[in-house]
């Protein structure tokens, strides 16, 4: 493990999140946008712990695995409570196309 | 070296797997990718000595998540005519949108992230943190001199939210 791999995993933690915020603004399926943003919330994940690595004492690291531990919770919370608005959105509307969805605003 | 070489071999396939997630045209497909990264993902946090996560990310990942957003899809409409429409690209607006979001973006994290490494010494130290760690940050509120219990606050917080996600969840999915 040295600072060639470090640059290499922080390069691909990048490019996954720049995936993912185009994967949002490109995709047009609701639990596809979702997708995307789990990507997003584990390349997150890789770099915490990636970074938590970097620290010189045991006790300090645990800084950055204990942000990817609440990380991963909130990932759940939110894929819970997205597929909910999904499910509600189906029952309501009969798509999951968000193009179909913009009479939501008037 | 052929521990490099199998991190290395393993992000490659992350990145690729997590491409196919977003960019596939059949969710289906999409969703299945996502597990297989998933579970790539676990491998690399035990590569970067991360333990009690790669176990967490398996469980809630890989265990709970996956299988909720094939739920979700097999009780969502399919999409057939977008099937349809894959053989020819149609060129629509929001395509450069998203290319041209996406680049930038990634420019300006390449240059926010490389200035920050570069002030950064990269010493990498090879010990792992235990269970024994995690309790200690997460509930020991007596060592404080020791930075233990930092993370009680959050730890209380997170419990709040899951039991609001949850009522949430259950009252908008809700038939009435």
């Amino acid at each position: 493990m040295d600072s060639l791999l470090v640059i290499t995993t922080f390069i691909a933690s990048l490019i996954m999140i720049s995936a993912g915020i185009v994967g949002i603004v490109y995709r047009r399926n609701l639990v596809a946008i979702l997708i995307s943003i789990e990507v997003i919330l584990n390349a997150i994940n890789l770099d915490f712990i990636l970074f938590s690595r970097l620290k010189s004492s045991h006790i300090q690291m645990m800084d950055g695995q204990t942000f990817a531990l609440f990380n991963i919770l909130i990932a759940a919370v939110e894929i819970t409570v997205g597929l909910a608005i999904i499910f509600a959105i189906r029952n309501a509307l009969k798509t999951s196309d968000i193009d179909k969805l913009s009479n939501i605003k008037e | 070296m052929i521990s490099e070489i199998i991190y290395v071999a393993l992000l490659l396939c992350v990145v690729i797997l997590s491409f196919v997630a977003i960019f596939s045209r059949e969710v289906f497909k999409a969703a299945i990718s996502l597990v297989f990264a998933f579970i790539l993902l676990s491998a690399i946090y035990l590569l970067l000595g991360a333990e009690f996560l790669a176990v967490m990310q398996l469980i809630i990942y890989a265990g709970a998540i996956a299988i909720l957003i094939l739920f979700a899809i097999m009780h969502t409409p399919a999409k057939i005519e977008d099937l349809g429409q894959a053989k020819i690209f149609d060129f629509k607006p929001h395509y450069l949108n998203a290319f041209i979001l996406g680049v930038l973006i990634f420019t300006i994290l390449m240059m926010v992230g490389f200035t920050v490494i570069s002030e950064l010494n990269i010493t990498v130290n090879n010990q792992k943190p235990l269970i024994k760690d995690f309790a200690n940050v997460l509930f020991n509120i007596k060592d404080v001199n020791n930075l233990g219990g930092r993370f009680v606050l959050v730890f209380e917080l997170a419990g709040i939210l899951i039991l609001a996600s949850v009522v949430a969840a259950i009252t908008v999915a809700k038939k009435d």
